[in-house]
C-alpha cells in the first residue's frame, strides 16, 4: 500500500498519551457533528441499558446519514 | 488550574474534590494508545455515599448534576445500575466495568498527566479486563489493545 499525502497523522496508534488526548479531541466533534445529542438529563441503569440506547442512536444517525 | 475543556475540567474538579475513580472507556482507551472517537466519558467510581457526595460537588458545572442522589452510589447487589449524566458533557458514572470494581481494578490504576491535569486511568491490562467478549466496539477496543501491548513488552 502506498499512502499518497502527508501522513503524518494517519496511524491509529498514538502513544504519547497528550497527543492522543489531542488529537481524540478532534474525532470527538466529528462524531458530535454526525449523532443526536444525548437529552439532557440524568438516568439509572444497567451497562446493558446504556449499550442498547447508545445502538438506537447510532442506528437513528446512520439512517439520517443514508437518507441524504 | 481551570479549563474550558470540559473533560479535563470534570478530572480536575474530581482531584479537587478527591473523588475516588479511575478513568475507563474510550477516553481511556485512547490514553493508552488506540486513537478512536468516544462521544463520552466513564468513570469506575467507588462505590460509598460519600463518593456520591463528592461526585455531586465536582459535577456543579454541569447543571444536570444537581438531580445525581447521593444514595445511588451505595453498594448494590445484583444486577448494578449505573448513573448517566447527560449535559454539554456526557458522563457515565458506573460501579462495575464488565464485573469489575473500582476495588478490584486497582492494581492496574496509572498516572498520567495530561495538559496539566493529573489524570487517573485504567493500563492496557485494566482495559483488557473491562471491556466484554461480545460487543462489537469491545472486541475492537481488544484486539487494538493488544497489538499495542504487543509492541510495548518487545
Amino acid at each position: 500500500m502506498r499512502v499518497i499525502g502527508p501522513n503524518k497523522h494517519r496511524s491509529e496508534i498514538e502513544l504519547d498519551p497528550v497527543q492522543a488526548y489531542r488529537r481524540g479531541q478532534v474525532l470527538d466533534r466529528m462524531l458530535r457533528s454526525a449523532i443526536p445529542a444525548h437529552t439532557r438529563g440524568v438516568y439509572r441503569g444497567t451497562a446493558d441499558t446504556f449499550a442498547r440506547m447508545d445502538e438506537a442512536r447510532m442506528i437513528e444517525a446512520a439512517r439520517k446519514i443514508n437518507a441524504r | 488550574m481551570s479549563t474550558d475543556d470540559l473533560v479535563l475540567r470534570l478530572l480536575e474538579r474530581f482531584r479537587d474534590e478527591e473523588v475516588e475513580y479511575v478513568l475507563v472507556g474510550g477516553q481511556a482507551v485512547r490514553l493508552n494508545g488506540f486513537l478512536r472517537a468516544t462521544e463520552d466519558v466513564d468513570v469506575l467510581l467507588k462505590a460509598t455515599r460519600d463518593n456520591g457526595e463528592r461526585v455531586k460537588r465536582a459535577m456543579s458545572f454541569l447543571e444536570a448534576s444537581q438531580e445525581i442522589d447521593p444514595a445511588w452510589f451505595e453498594p448494590q447487589s445484583g444486577d448494578v445500575e449505573n448513573i448517566r449524566v447527560a449535559d454539554d458533557l456526557t458522563v457515565d458514572l458506573l460501579f462495575a466495568a464488565n464485573g469489575e470494581t473500582y476495588e478490584s481494578m486497582q492494581p492496574f490504576v496509572r498516572e498520567l498527566l495530561v495538559l496539566g491535569v493529573t489524570v487517573r486511568v485504567l493500563n492496557i491490562d485494566g482495559l483488557l479486563r473491562s471491556k466484554t467478549d461480545y460487543r462489537e466496539k469491545d472486541v475492537l477496543d481488544k484486539q487494538v489493545l493488544r497489538r499495542i501491548k504487543e509492541r510495548l513488552d518487545h
